[in-house]
């Protein structure tokens, strides 16, 4: 009853804070000595069968005369879910509520025929199980007054994992090499690269090619998940490092008469694990109006099992033997319809509301069809971003 | 396919041939359907959306890990 009627009032949030939030409202530029910025309001909502999420989410950005620029933000994320642990005989759902907040740095360097961007974050996200701390560097090469940008980024993540919820015992399984008197504590680390290329290819287009690679260490799986194994319920194993590599493709372009961008994206991932990925999607964003848009946006994802996913397993397997019931373990394909409406505030200029003329509103549903076991699912958002 | 996605990249990114766009011939790449740093909030959520549900990740800004929803 309490976590239902938390999740009513996050819902409220988000959508009060998504739809109506109500920004500072001052402008001022470089030349005048005064700081810059915006604020962001955005309300999240996932919806599929076993799970609910409400995330509301708001940030700002300010510019100091001197050119550094400053964020923060922060995200409370409602998870309410039923119990995996409790196997397929019980329906018992949960609720978590997770923090997140980020702060982040940047400066440019001109570098006379070129510039350089160079971004620090820092992210801390909290669960009364689970606590993450991450941070890096983003950098980006400006050449060809901006034609061309070269971008490398660095992130390393320190994950601690408890089993506090869930009817997790909170003790080590003899599984994973504990006793009964140990405490269930396992960590993870991970190291994320990124390189990138942009080109401009005119005027009016542009591409985008992106390497991404992760490489993951320790506990990686899930600490209340279990596995029937020969009729037998265990604890998740998963291997203990994973190496990720992301290939990224973009195609961006503008047709001037009919007043509409087109997007290109393809994607090719490859793990360690055997897992293999391709994910087509394009977006197209059509100007109805002199402040109106929608976007439509289709996404294809389709994957193959990791090396030790099966549907079942039926023969009695080793104590360190790699069993997983994870469905995003399985082969799997889904796609993605969404649709968004953008609203910019140009319309307001020279009125009362004057202050909100470079503000933006946006309003999102996608809805996803997916063939796993955790179903199809709804993704909603309502975003408001106001500069000042 | 991927294969081929990429040396249609190439091959753009080689015929423009370091193609250079002066700041006034840029209305076109700052209308909102151009400017994907627009949806980088919108983006985060999807991205942690996806890397809760799928084995893939990555391409968008996100890097697995974070939370317990492994």
């Amino acid at each position: 009853m309490r976590a239902a009627t938390t999740r009513r009032g996050l819902l409220w949030v988000a959508l009060v804070l998504g739809a109506v939030g109500a920004p500072a409202a001052t402008h001022a530029d470089r030349a005048s000595g005064d700081w810059t910025g915006s604020v962001f309001l955005r309300g999240n909502y996932y919806w599929e069968r076993s799970t609910r999420v409400v995330a509301p989410n708001a940030g700002v950005t300010l510019e100091a005369p001197n050119g550094v620029r400053l964020r923060a933000d922060y995200l409370v994320d409602s998870i309410t879910s039923a119990s995996q642990a409790a196997g397929v005989v019980e329906d018992i759902r949960f609720t978590e509520i997770r923090h997140q907040g980020q702060l982040g740095a940047s400066y440019e360097f001109d570098l006379g025929r070129a510039h350089l961007d160079v971004d620090f974050s820092f992210r801390v996200s909290r669960e009364p199980d689970y606590l993450s701390l991450g941070g890096g560097i983003n950098t980006a090469l400006a050449l060809a007054d901006r034609s061309t940008v070269l971008r490398f980024a660095a992130f390393v993540l320190h994950d601690e994992i408890r089993q506090k919820l869930r009817s997790g015992t909170g003790a080590r399984p003899m599984t994973m090499g504990g006793t009964s008197a140990d405490a269930f504590r396992e960590n993870f680390d991970a190291l994320v690269l990124n390189v990138g290329w942009e080109q401009l290819l005119g005027p009016s287009a542009y591409a985008q090619i992106t390497y991404q690679y992760g490489y993951l260490n320790g506990f990686l799986a899930n600490a209340y998940r279990r596995v029937a194994v020969a009729d037998v319920l265990r604890p998740e194993h998963h291997p203990g490092t994973r190496h990720r590599h992301t290939l990224t493709g973009r195609l961006v372009g503008y047709v001037r008469p009919t007043r509409t961008a087109l997007h290109a994206i393809y994607s090719a991932y490859l793990d360690s694990w055997d897992i293999a990925a391709l994910t087509p999607e394009v977006r197209v964003y059509q100007q109805l109006a002199e402040f109106f848009y929608v976007r439509v946006r289709w996404r294809h994802y389709r994957q193959r099992r990791s090396f030790f996913y099966r549907d079942t397993y039926d023969h009695d397997l080793p104590d360190e033997a790699y069993v997983t019931a994870d469905p995003k373990m399985s082969t799997f394909h889904s796609n993605t319809l969404g649709f968004q409406l953008l609203l910019t505030g140009g319309f307001l200029g020279e009125t009362r509301l004057d202050a909100f003329r470079r503000a933006s509103l946006d309003l999102t549903v996608e809805y996803r069809w997916n063939t796993n076991r955790f179903g199809n699912g709804v993704i909603a958002q309502a975003g408001l971003v106001a500069p000042f | 396919m991927v294969r081929l996605m990429l040396r249609l990249m190439l091959l753009a990114v080689w015929l423009s041939g370091c193609v250079h766009v002066a700041p006034y011939e840029r209305e076109d790449l700052s209308r909102p359907g151009m400017d994907i740093e627009r949806e980088s909030s919108e983006t985060s959520f999807e991205a942690h959306v996806y890397d809760s549900r799928e084995g893939a990740t990555g391409g968008a800004g996100s890097t697995g890990g974070g939370c317990g929803c492994n």
